[in-house]
């Protein structure tokens, strides 16, 4: 039974991802006025796209059955995971705890990231990132974001 | 008991304390930098009046004035933003015409126009102009409506719900004709539409077309108000012309947080009203397209109820979302 | 038009003092906000404003014009070093660019984008003394129609960005055709695809996708492969271009120079377009065309160039008919008219002083950044040392900070955290990010116009094709699609018969 083995895994992920955008596009904006090609309505070109981004899934699925391709990575969910947290940790903090604090804290916690840290060297660096952010974007640039709490 | 004389005796002291209390607010205030909510990005027409004030309030009221853009296409987001902060007179919003317009525009908005904010003053007001392509043989508005009723035109407008688009509406709707509309994300795309001559008129600011009308490579027609613009005195209005309730000023005012003291109020509408009213300014104003008004925070909270209302009756008649 | 009594009008004013420490000032502040993603040279320029109210006219417009351009070559620094493009132009620039980094050719990158953007820029300026009477001319015979077919041409192009699977960045183009139509549709007012959330009524910003897809997504990318390196994986060469470099720069630069100067005139996204075609035409007639993508400096040469020659000539419009071609030349108006001076057809006679000093500040401020950019090479790459285990958390606080600051708004930078999640999907799955940010950026423009020619033309499709510009932009667009398919259905061809 090698009729249905995947061959090419990446290609069969990025069919999926597809798949689902265009399946949310067709969703969503489903109640958009569609009108005529020459007539165009705020809906006609999203639910055109996203019939092609299924058309595109669906193709691309069948491919990856039929021809093979590289295998798939390990996903570092780690890194990813504390990366994007401390992004999100800036968006959290920025308006409350001020710029110097923000920095500070986001650069320390996207420092669990590394494999190789070393807490010392990252808490002054994170200490002098913190004084020329505020120094560059707040004092010089004029950003509106306040530096302290 | 307590006798009718001491009971009105201390109503007056309470009376009195408040009123003392209220100056004294006034007085002090402003003890920190104001904040200016502008819901436009840097270099639009709400931003460059903001821009244009700041330095001579910041001197005028003696603290730092701060301008925070929070720019989205409906201006709804700055207007959020500013509804549910203090009302204590630090964080003000830089109203134009989608704030007036939004309910009848929008189907639904996270404030209340009218309830939620309270009125400082309608800082200016400036007319829209009518200008056609050279190439149109139309030289008045009446030549360019009998055109519209043989013809097919279009006008560019700089964009869905701007005053520039909804003149067009309302002329159409007054004049009985039907000119399509052609959307541009501003003024400026849309008066280059009409330059390379593939639209037939436009609705725009009178400043950036006064120099391409006088180069004669566009031609005005019309311009909204109930006077002439000093500017371009030559032009004449949509009444003059013949057609009446056609029309729409773009319009700037500030808005506070409800329940924003009356006294705070005055003292920033006093502050704008001089700051305006200096010739210099208001001759720099004038040149930008910005009339002068600064009215009182009680005409600006009529006038906000009046214009909210006036385009609700509109939205009743005409589609005004497409 | 006595061309050398107006240039020596020009210098006399540009080469003032104080025009002069202006102007230095302008393209410093420049490129600070240009090398820090996100920061734009629109917010740094509009709270600059007030101050220029206080000089001469002149000064204001030659610092603010210094701003803009100095930003155009900070900005492919970050690109080049750290893979982060802050505009829609420096996304070709992270290409080859950063490949050229990473094999420790940053310096001759870095060096090549200097050079190439002084040319570009001299020959713009020139361009603009000479014939911008008649470029204002070709910008306004393109209407709704001719801008439709540009773009389109476009998008085709945009299939050459990616050097792996065409399948796969045809898709991405649509990915990014389908994320530009979130946000209010221009021509009818209706909300797409923002679920009532108002931060999305403006459409997605493009900095939060372009440093979420390219700068988060390879940061989470490169910590799987570990830290304890720099971000160099071999020897850091020589910091100048080798004379084989040098050679090969030579007419990518002139070809990017021509097409920038063209492309930026149209007011309507032309200078979106200029470093998107240049790399397009040199990868194209490149004889090796596998090496784009790999760290080519005919990729970084050609792209670099022309993105300064569009940012030059897109003043055109703004000179000669007082029309801003983007928000940025928006705000420069506005600081003439704080001085009483309302930009026009007119300005050229009433004001020469101001008009050609302002021109011949330009090049004076690209030779300026040309002397302080080539120094700063030697820093740049020092910086690329800087253990990466550090780097990476100092690039993820600026690009937080620079993503926060374009809209002062948290959502953005949230969003820019989910499409950093969406890089590193990408990166995983062998999709180039690249196609899906030009199909974002060209898709809304295409659609907008196409719909306004509709009206125009009341619903009549033919309109396309009657209009000459737009029929060659058509079978120009056609051609193209040709040209990018053939060699690739060949292969498909080839490795069909292989398989069977």
């Amino acid at each position: 039974m090698t009729l249905l083995r995947v061959r090419d895994p990446q290609r069969l992920l990025f069919a999926g991802f597809l798949l689902a955008l265009g399946c949310c596009g067709l969703w969503f904006g489903w109640k958009l006025p569609t009108g005529t090609a020459v007539r165009m309505g705020a809906g006609y070109l999203p639910k055109v796209l996203s019939g092609i981004l299924i058309a595109f899934g669906v193709g691309l699925a069948a491919a990856s059955l039929a021809i093979d391709g590289p295998r798939l990575e390990r996903w570092a969910w780690r890194g990813l995971a504390i990366v994007l947290a401390s992004l999100c940790l800036f968006g959290l903090l920025v308006e409350t705890a001020g710029l110097l604090v923000t920095t500070v804290v986001v650069i320390l916690a996207a420092t669990a990231a590394a494999p190789d840290r070393r807490w010392g060297e990252a808490a002054v660096f994170a200490i002098v990132m913190a004084a020329f952010c505020t120094l560059v974007f707040r004092l010089f640039l004029g950003l509106p974001i306040p530096a302290l709490p | 008991m307590i006798g009718k004389r001491q009971l009105l005796a201390s109503a007056a002291g309470l009376l009195l304390a408040a009123a003392v209390a209220g100056t004294a607010a006034a007085q002090t205030f402003p003890a920190g930098p104001i904040k200016i909510i502008v819901p436009r990005a840097p270099g639009g027409g709400s931003d460059n009046i903001t821009r244009m004030l700041a330095p001579a309030l910041e001197k005028k009221l003696g603290t730092p004035i701060i301008i925070e853009n929070r720019p989205d296409a409906t201006a709804v987001l700055g207007a959020e933003l500013v509804a549910k902060s203090k009302p204590d007179g630090y964080t003000l919003y830089l109203s134009d015409n989608s704030f007036y317009q939004n309910p009848a525009v929008l189907d639904s908005l996270p404030y209340d126009t009218v309830k939620d904010f309270t009125a400082v003053t309608m800082l200016a007001q400036g007319p829209v102009l009518l200008i056609v392509h050279p190439s149109v043989p139309a030289k008045t508005l009446g030549e360019l409506i009998q055109l519209a009723k043989k013809s097919k035109l279009t006008f560019a407008h700089g964009g869905i719900g701007a005053s520039t688009h909804l003149v067009g509406i309302m002329l159409n709707l007054k004049a009985g004709i039907e000119v399509t509309h052609v959307p541009f994300k501003s003024s400026g795309p849309a008066l280059n539409a009409l330059l390379g001559n593939h639209v037939t008129m436009q609705f725009g600011g009178i400043n950036s077309s006064k120099p391409l009308v006088e180069q004669g490579k566009v031609r005005a027609i019309a311009v909204t108000g109930d006077r002439r613009d000093p500017s371009m005195p030559e032009v004449p209005t949509f009444q003059e012309s013949g057609v009446t309730g056609a029309d729409v000023m773009s319009v700037w005012g500030l808005h506070a947080p409800a329940g924003t003291p009356i006294a705070v109020r005055r003292t920033i509408r006093d502050a704008v009203e001089a700051v305006m009213r200096d010739p210099e300014m208001t001759a720099k104003l004038a040149e930008r397209g910005y009339h002068v008004l600064a009215n009182t925070p009680e005409e600006h909270q009529a006038q906000t109820a009046a214009i909210v209302t006036q385009w609700l009756e509109v939205g009743r008649k005409v589609n005004l979302k497409e | 038009m006595d061309i050398f009594g107006n240039l020596a009008i020009g210098f006399g004013e540009a080469l003032s003092l104080t025009n002069l420490a202006f102007c230095l000032i302008g393209v410093l502040v420049g490129t600070l906000v240009g090398v820090l993603p996100g920061l734009g040279p629109l917010a740094t320029v509009a709270m600059l404003l007030p101050i220029t109210f206080t000089m001469a006219p002149v000064t204001a417009l030659i610092m603010l014009a210094g701003i803009y351009y100095g930003a155009q070559y900070g900005g492919s620094t970050t690109a080049i070093l750290v893979n982060l493009p802050g505009e829609a132009s420096s996304v070709v620039t992270c290409l080859d660019g950063h490949q050229m980094a990473r094999r420790g050719r940053a310096g001759a990158a870095l060096a090549v984008a200097a050079v190439g953007s002084f040319v570009a820029g001299t020959f713009a300026t020139v361009l603009i003394v000479a014939v911008a009477e008649p470029m204002t001319e070709l910008a306004l015979r393109f209407g709704p129609a001719e801008y439709f077919s540009l773009m389109l041409f476009g998008l085709i192009g945009a299939v050459v960005l990616a050097s792996g699977s065409v399948v796969n960045a045809l898709a991405m183009i649509v990915v990014g055709l389908l994320l530009g139509m979130v946000g209010i549709d221009v021509n009818s007012g209706a909300q797409r695809y923002t679920f009532g959330i108002p931060n999305l009524a403006e459409g997605i910003s493009f900095v939060t996708i372009a440093l979420g897809l390219f700068g988060i997504g390879e940061i989470i990318h490169n910590l799987e492969r570990g830290t304890d390196r720099s971000l160099v994986t071999s020897r850091l060469g020589s910091l100048w271009p080798t004379r084989d470099e040098m050679r090969r720069s030579a007419r990518p630069i002139l070809r990017g120079t021509a097409i920038g100067s063209v492309l930026g005139v149209l007011p309507g996204g032309g200078a979106v377009l200029s470093a998107f075609a240049a790399y397009t035409v040199e990868k194209k007639i490149a004889a090796d065309p596998s090496r784009f993508g790999q760290g080519a400096i005919e990729g970084v040469a050609g792209p670099e160039a022309a993105n300064n020659a569009g940012a030059q000539t897109s003043f055109i419009p703004m000179l000669t008919l007082g029309i801003p071609s983007n928000a940025l030349m928006a705000l420069m108006i506005g600081a003439l008219v704080m001085h009483g001076i309302q930009p026009g057809p007119q300005v050229l006679v009433s004001q020469p002083a101001l008009f050609w000093g302002l021109i011949a500040s330009m090049w004076i401020g690209n030779l300026m950044l040309l002397v302080i950019n080539l120094p700063l090479i030697g820093m740049w790459v020092a910086l690329l040392r800087v253990p990466y285990r550090l780097l990476y958390t100092a690039i993820l606080v600026f690009s937080a900070i620079g993503v926060y600051s374009i809209n002062n708004s948290v959502f953005d930078v949230f969003l820019t955290a989910g499409f950093g999640l969406l890089g590193y999907f990408f990166i995983k799955v062998g999709a180039e990010p690249a196609p899906l940010l030009l199909g974002f950026v060209l898709g809304p423009m295409m659609e907008e116009n196409l719909r306004r020619a509709m009206r125009i033309s009341g619903g009549d499709p033919m309109m396309l094709v009657e209009r000459p510009i737009s029929l060659g932009l058509l079978v120009a667009s056609a051609v193209l699609l040709v040209l990018v398919l053939l060699p690739k259905l060949r292969r498909v061809r080839s490795e069909a018969f292989r398989e069977a």
